[in-house]
């Protein structure tokens, strides 16, 4: 014959135990959680205010050329050298509307970068945090009131 | 009639003077957005390892965690079919505990990785692309001095010197 029941006093504590570790899960992940919010959000708030300093450099440029090239256009200069210098000053424009572009290509794939794939790994990654502590959580409350359950169905049949 | 053939020697210098800082400038001005750009980028990932340290803490304290509820759950007194329940569920919670930070630790792995493909050629190219730009507005930046200078004292030369008394 086997003998079917449990130690009642063991059962309170392995149920309060269950409840305990349900909360340490939600702190633990919540922890993380935060981490995770707070690492995307310093992130692409920095490289959105790096952006916008690109693009401001950028618009500095275009004003300092066509300052230039007025001032450029300006000076007193004739004779068949003044051509060769016009060569000059548009090399020059070229090169920097160069580097101009470059800083607007850089700025524009950096925030691709910032705003696609990254953002979207950090969201999955966010919610299996979010998921992981939740099921964890409430599996453990779960086996806390279901232990619970067991020892006062088996307190009432013994003991009521 | 014909068209006078001259320079104002000052302004000559003034232009070229001004290209060449321009030029100089927005290099400069350039690189330091780089670095700006490359500090957020080391500042996240150094934000994602410890993100990472702390999920690998967060896989010991639950497994611990884990271990615990098992060894716990062991040691009571309690028979019966529901126990038998109690015992595979608590399995299935352990294996479902490991599978998710396990899939938290495979997340900042492939977010870090993500970080290095994604940065580091636009960081390169970018380096790359204002550096052959610096160098070349340095290159005519220098020719435009060249020819200015040399106009300049060609100028010079030719208007006032070499007068012969008539």
């Amino acid at each position: 014959m086997t003998m079917i029941g449990g130690d009642l006093g063991a059962m309170s504590a392995l149920s309060s135990r269950f409840s305990t570790a349900g909360a340490n899960f939600q702190t633990q992940t919540t922890g993380i959680a935060r981490g995770v919010d707070t690492a995307l959000e310093e992130f692409t708030s920095q490289m959105r205010t790096l952006d916008s300093e690109a693009r401001g450099l950028a618009e500095e440029i275009n004003a300092e050329m066509t300052r230039l090239n007025s001032k450029a256009a300006a000076t007193t200069w004739t004779g068949a050298n003044r051509i060769k210098m016009d060569g000059i000053v548009a090399s020059l424009d070229d090169e920097i509307v160069a580097i101009r572009t470059a800083i607007d290509n850089f700025a524009t794939e950096a925030s691709a970068v910032v705003n696609g794939a990254l953002t979207s790994t950090m969201t999955g990654l966010r919610t299996n945090v979010d998921t992981t502590g939740t099921n964890a959580t409430t599996i453990s409350d779960n086996f806390s009131t279901s232990v619970e359950s067991q020892r006062a169905a088996f307190d009432q049949v013994m003991n009521g | 009639m014909s068209e006078l053939t001259g320079a104002d020697l000052a302004q000559l210098d003034e232009l070229a003077g001004q290209f060449t800082t321009a030029g100089n400038e927005i290099a400069v001005k350039g690189e330091t957005l780089r670095t700006k750009i490359q500090t957020a980028i080391d500042a996240f990932n150094t934000s994602l390892s410890t993100l990472q340290t702390n999920t690998t803490n967060l896989t010991d304290q639950m497994n611990t965690e884990m271990s615990g509820l098992r060894d716990q759950g062991a040691s009571v007194g309690w028979t019966g079919n529901n126990r038998g329940g109690f015992d595979s569920d608590l399995n299935a919670f352990g294996t479902a505990v490991t599978t998710g930070t396990g899939q938290i630790n495979t997340d900042i792995t492939a977010i870090k990785s993500q970080v290095d493909t994604g940065f580091t050629p636009i960081m390169t190219e970018f380096g790359t692309a204002l550096k052959a730009g610096a160098d070349d507005v340095n290159t005519a930046a220098i020719d435009m001095n060249t020819a200015v200078t040399n106009q300049r004292t060609n100028l010079d030369q030719a208007a006032n010197t070499g007068w012969t008394n008539a």
